[in-house]
C-alpha cells in the first residue's frame, strides 16, 4: 500500500464501506471461533431417528414376533426375532437365523419389507436397533456399530445356534457390522453383502472427485474392503449397478475384489441404492439368497 | 442412507470462491476480497449453496502481474484448512475493452486432526478468464483447471483433472469496492453420480453460485 493512499482509514474508506470490512472480520473471527471443536462426519453417516414404539407389519403374525433388549456396553438396544414360517415353499428352516444388520436411515421400521421379503425364505431372523437408533439408547459410532454387531450375535448364539447355522445379512451401512462379525467374530452359513460402501474414504472422495485421505472428515474409517480380506465365510454381494449413492464401480466392486472364495457376484441392471431386490425380481433375489445359504 | 446429511462431504470441495483477478490491481495496490457459495446440494429437502467462506488478498506486483491467495476457512469446522497461493498474468490488459488473464497456483488443504494418516494434498490450478467493459462494471467468463498430482483414488475412473468453467459480472462499488456475482459449473467433466446429490446438468459436475466483495484498502 503505497503512503499517500494510506494516510488513515477514515480518509479513504466510505461509511458503508468500513462496515463491510467488519462484517468480514466477525465473520472470519466467528468462523474461527467454531473452529475451535472439530466436527466430523461419522455423525451424518448415522441418520438416526428415535421413535415411540415399532410398528411390525400386519403380514407377521404376533405369535412369531418377540421384542427383544440386548445390552451392549450399558446401552439398552431393541431388536426383534422373527420366528421362521414354515408355510413358504422350501421352508421350513427353523434351524437357520438370518442376522439382517439394517442401513443408516432411521430404525427398524424402515426395513419391514425387507424383513417381509426374507421371511419367504423360511429362517429365523433378528433384527436390532443400533445405538441412537429407534428405541435404542446411545450415540452412534463405528466402535459402537461393532459392539452392537457383537451383542446381537451373542443373543442369536444364546438362543443355540451354531456359528454354521447363522446367515448375516448387512445392507449399506449395516455391512460395516456384518463383515466386522464374519471378519473377526464368526465362520457364519454365509454373509449376504447388499450395497456394501468401500470405506468412507471411498464415499467421500465419490462425492468430491478428490483424493482425500481418510479420516479428514471422520473418526472411524468403516473399511470394509480392507475388513472383507479377512473373512472366510461365502459371500454373496449384490450391488444396483446405478446406484447413485454408494457408486458400484469404487466400493462394491472393490470390497469383492477383496474378498475370498468362495464368493459370487450380482450386479443388478438398473438398481439404485435401495431397490436391489425389488428390480431383480423379489421370487429371484429370493432364490439366489436361498441357493447361497444352503436352503435348496 | 440419506444422502442429504452428507453435505458434509461438499465441505471440501475446493477451488470455491468468486473470482476477483479479472484485470489488474496495478503496482502497489492492494485488495482484500471475501467470498460465500458453493456447489448446490439436495439438503433438508431443498436444493442449497454450501456457504463456502473465503477470504483473500491481492496485490499489484507490477502494472500485469499481480500475486495472492485465498484461506477456505468453512473446512475448519472438520479440522482442515484450504488455501491457495498464486500469481496472475494480463497478457492483453483493456484492448478493445477487453482483458485476459491467466493464473497459475496451488492449491493446498491441510489437516490438523488427531490420528490422520496423511497431513497435506496440494494440487495445481490454473485459470484463465476474459473480461470485457460494461460502463464501470465488468462481464466476465474463464475457466479453471485442477490437475491431479494425485495419490491414491478408490475410483479407477477418476479424471486427471477438473474443469470448472464459470460465468460472473462485476459492478463497482463506491472508489474501491466491487460487487461479484459468479456461477460457475464445477467440474463440468466430471460424472456425479455418487454420495452427494449436487444440481448437476446432464449428471455432470454441479452448479455453483458465488457471491463476492473486493475492497482496495
Amino acid at each position: 500500500m503505497d503512503g499517500a493512499r494510506a494516510i488513515t482509514v477514515e480518509s479513504v474508506m466510505p461509511k458503508s464501506e468500513r462496515r463491510l470490512a467488519g462484517l468480514f472480520c466477525a465473520i472470519a473471527a466467528l468462523i474461527a471461533l467454531v473452529a475451535g471443536g472439530c466436527a466430523d462426519m461419522d455423525g451424518f453417516l448415522f441418520n438416526t431417528q428415535t421413535v415411540d414404539r415399532y410398528h411390525p407389519p400386519a403380514s407377521i403374525p404376533d405369535s412369531a414376533l418377540e421384542q427383544v433388549i440386548l445390552d451392549s456396553e450399558g446401552n439398552s438396544l431393541y431388536g426383534y426375532w422373527i420366528e421362521a414360517d414354515g408355510a413358504h415353499a422350501g421352508g421350513p428352516h427353523a434351524n437357520v437365523t438370518i442376522l439382517y444388520c439394517h442401513g443408516n436411515k432411521h430404525s427398524m421400521d424402515e426395513y419391514w419389507d425387507r424383513v417381509e421379503f426374507l421371511r419367504r425364505l423360511g429362517a429365523n431372523i433378528f433384527t436390532f436397533d443400533y445405538r441412537g437408533f429407534g428405541l435404542s439408547e446411545g450415540t452412534s459410532s463405528e466402535a459402537g456399530l461393532h459392539a452392537d454387531a457383537d451383542a446381537a450375535l451373542a443373543e442369536v448364539r444364546r438362543r443355540g445356534f451354531a456359528d454354521a447355522d447363522i446367515v448375516l445379512y448387512g445392507f449399506s451401512l449395516g455391512n460395516v457390522a456384518s463383515i466386522h462379525l464374519a471378519a473377526d467374530r464368526i465362520e457364519p452359513r454365509a454373509l449376504i453383502a447388499e450395497a456394501p460402501f468401500a470405506s468412507s474414504t471411498a464415499l467421500a472422495q465419490g462425492g468430491m472427485a478428490l483424493d482425500f485421505p481418510a479420516r479428514w472428515l471422520t473418526e472411524g474409517t468403516y473399511d470394509n474392503a480392507e475388513t472383507i480380506r479377512r473373512v472366510r465365510a461365502p459371500l454373496l454381494l449384490l450391488h444396483g449397478e446405478d446406484d447413485d449413492f454408494v457408486r458400484y464401480r469404487d466400493n462394491g466392486r472393490l470390497v469383492y475384489a477383496n474378498a475370498n472364495e468362495p464368493k459370487s457376484l450380482i450386479v443388478v441392471p438398473g438398481a439404485n441404492h435401495t431397490d436391489v431386490p425389488q428390480t431383480m425380481g423379489v421370487d429371484r433375489y429370493l432364490e439366489e439368497l436361498r441357493r447361497w445359504m444352503g436352503l435348496q | 442412507m440419506n444422502r442429504s446429511v452428507l453435505l458434509a462431504i461438499a465441505l471440501l470441495v475446493p477451488a470455491c470462491a468468486a473470482r476477483t483477478t479479472i484485470e489488474p490491481l496495478g503496482r502497489g495496490t492492494t485488495a482484500y476480497n471475501v467470498s460465500l457459495g458453493g456447489p448446490m446440494v439436495a439438503a433438508f429437502d431443498t436444493w442449497l449453496p454450501i456457504p463456502n467462506l473465503s477470504v483473500g488478498v491481492n496485490h499489484g506486483y507490477c502494472d500485469d502481474l499481480d500475486i495472492g491467495g485465498t484461506v477456505y476457512l468453512l473446512p475448519l469446522l472438520y479440522g482442515n484448512v484450504g488455501l491457495d497461493v498464486g500469481a496472475t498474468w494480463y497478457p492483453l490488459v483493456d484492448t478493445a475493452g477487453t482483458t485476459i488473464a491467466l493464473q497459475p497456483r496451488i492449491m493446498a488443504f491441510a489437516s490438523f486432526r488427531e490420528g490422520v494418516d496423511s497431513r497435506f494434498r496440494a494440487w495445481p490450478v490454473v485459470s484463465a478468464s476474459a473480461a470485457w467493459r460494461a460502463g464501470r462494471d465488468r462481464i466476465y467468463t474463464g475457466f479453471d483447471m485442477l490437475v491431479f498430482a494425485s495419490s491414491f483414488m478408490y475410483d479407477e475412473e477418476a479424471p486427471p483433472l477438473i474443469l470448472s468453467p464459470f460465468v460472473g459480472y462485476r459492478w463497482a462499488i463506491g472508489e474501491s469496492g466491487r460487487l461479484m456475482a459468479e456461477l460457475k459449473w464445477h467440474g463440468v467433466n466430471v460424472r456425479t453420480n455418487a454420495t452427494v446429490e449436487y444440481v448437476n446438468p446432464f449428471g455432470q459436475g454441479g452448479l455453483a453460485p458465488f457471491v463476492g466483495y473486493e475492497l482496495e484498502w
